[in-house]
């Protein structure tokens, strides 16, 4: 009888018996599993170290380290950045934005875009003058006259709505153009538009790399309980894949809400819920029933997302 | 408040534990080519960009691997869509060369594919399993600038080939 040869009791003495190549040929067919297949990660591993032990020759790992260091590593507490301009140059260092001019250009983007799409949007999230910004920034991308048009632009009970007195101004067809054209997004729409009652938001973080930007907003309920809003948005689709691990589990609730896939995972006392769409990602956690998190998710105007 | 950051001594110890497994994994999965051990640096550049969950993981080595796993899918879905365009960029110019010897619509005719930048460059991706690092370092640029670089050829002949249908 074979003995089990894993810290957590299970028998690998199967596989242990196996060639190099019949073990290779099972790590190839579980990396073709579907995407919410889980496989078993303990026997995956078990396969790994055998693999590296029959290595004739070890890897080397100082070099992979050095080469992941030197040129993979992604590292967003860089005050520099080398960018690459359209015809291939590589242009000069470039201070980084400051966090708050960033936060400011995601909010300004957002209401120029959703401009485009709606008219009229949730911006609640950004609690500064976001009239004021758009013009500055619509005045910057198109010349200071025409947007004396822009009227109507109010500010309250979290509700932004604005309107362009002349829609045929040549300025601002040429602006919504260069807005299309720069795939911009609309963070604000990516937000819930119902909140559980008497939500207040206490505080914000942004992160940005790369590859994507972050905001996360935090709430705090009446009663002191907290929950978290966190919407990430992807330069490339390509990315957002990399993030569905871990979410199979017997206890995960997976539902559609409105079209989107919305997984909900309960903790303790908190919930967390998560949609992924192909470009963004939106977390919503904290101490929340699974009821507020379903209803949080389907008040997302999901269709006024502009891509 | 800021997220959940892992010392880099943690970084630095998980990726030495886990490099030749997850090496192993990808060169299962991807063949003994330099695309694998790139595979398994950006797994580590999610690791880095994900700390907070990968600090939170009750099995930091299962998340490693359900990330390259992912990581793994995405590569082969976006050779598989650099291929198709690759292919159906090359169908149209021949179906436009062949029309052009007919003499019947000289003006639709494309710029010669073997001289456009755009298209050697994704040639050399997803036809001769260029890493991205080769890639970088035949240009003389980052990895980061590549991945950029790569990414706008993409659309560029994306959109060319949408115009045109």
């Amino acid at each position: 009888m074979s003995k089990p040869n894993a810290p957590g009791g299970r028998d690998f003495s199967a596989l242990d018996a196996m060639t190099t190549d019949e073990l290779k040929e099972l790590l190839r067919q579980d990396s073709l599993l579907p995407e919410n297949e889980p496989s078993d990660t303990e026997a995956i591993l078990h396969i790994m170290e055998l693999l590296v032990q029959r290595e004739p020759e070890p890897v080397d790992v100082e070099g992979a380290w050095g080469s992941f260091n030197e040129q993979y590593r992604p590292n967003p507490e860089d005050a520099e950045t080398r960018e690459e301009d359209d015809a291939g140059q590589t242009t000069a260092p470039r201070a980084r934005r400051p966090l708050r001019r960033l936060l400011k250009t995601a909010a300004v983007l957002a209401a120029a875009v959703a401009l485009l799409v709606m008219g009229t949007l949730t911006a609640s999230a950004f609690g500064y003058n976001v009239t004021e910004t758009v013009s500055l920034w619509l005045s910057s991308l198109a010349g200071e006259a025409w947007t004396d048009d822009l009227v109507a632009a109010q500010w309250s009970d979290g509700t932004f709505s604005f309107e362009c007195a002349d829609a045929a101004n040549p300025d601002w067809v040429r602006t919504r153009k260069t807005l299309e054209n720069h795939d911009l997004w609309a963070f604000a729409d990516l937000l819930p538009t119902w909140m559980p009652e008497g939500s207040r938001q206490t505080d914000s973080s942004t992160m940005e790399y790369d590859i994507f930007y972050s905001e996360k907003l935090f709430y705090a309920l009446p009663d002191g309980a907290e929950f978290t809003i966190r919407v990430t948005v992807f330069s490339n689709s390509q990315y957002i894949s990399l993030f569905t691990a871990d979410w199979d589990g017997s206890d995960v609730e997976r539902y559609s809400s409105n079209g989107k896939t919305v997984y909900l995972i309960p903790d303790g006392d908190s919930m967390t819920g998560i949609c992924v769409d192909d470009y963004m990602e939106t977390i919503i956690e904290g101490a929340l029933t699974a009821e507020e998190v379903r209803e949080m998710f389907d008040s997302i105007q999901w269709d006024n997302i502009y891509w | 408040m800021s997220e959940t950051e892992l010392p880099n001594d943690t970084i630095s110890a998980l990726y030495h534990e886990m490099f030749p497994m997850l090496l192993a994994y990808a060169r299962s999965a991807l063949g003994e080519g330099g695309i694998a051990e790139e595979a398994v640096q950006e797994t580590f550049c999610v690791a880095c960009k994900r700390q907070r969950e990968l600090a939170e993981s009750p099995n930091p080595r299962g998340w490693l691997v359900n990330t390259l796993k992912n990581v793994i899918r995405q590569l082969r879905r976006t050779q598989a869509k650099e291929a198709a365009l690759l292919a159906a960029l090359t169908e149209r110019q021949s179906r436009e060369d062949a029309s052009a010897q007919r003499g019947t619509d000289p003006d639709l005719l494309y710029s010669d594919l073997q001289h456009d930048q755009d298209y050697l460059l994704l040639k050399r991706l997803a036809l001769n399993q260029y890493t991205m690092a080769e890639l970088a370092a035949e240009l003389g640029i980052s990895v980061d600038a590549c991945k950029k670089r790569v990414q706008r050829a993409r659309k560029r002949l994306q959109k060319r080939l949408e115009k045109d249908l």
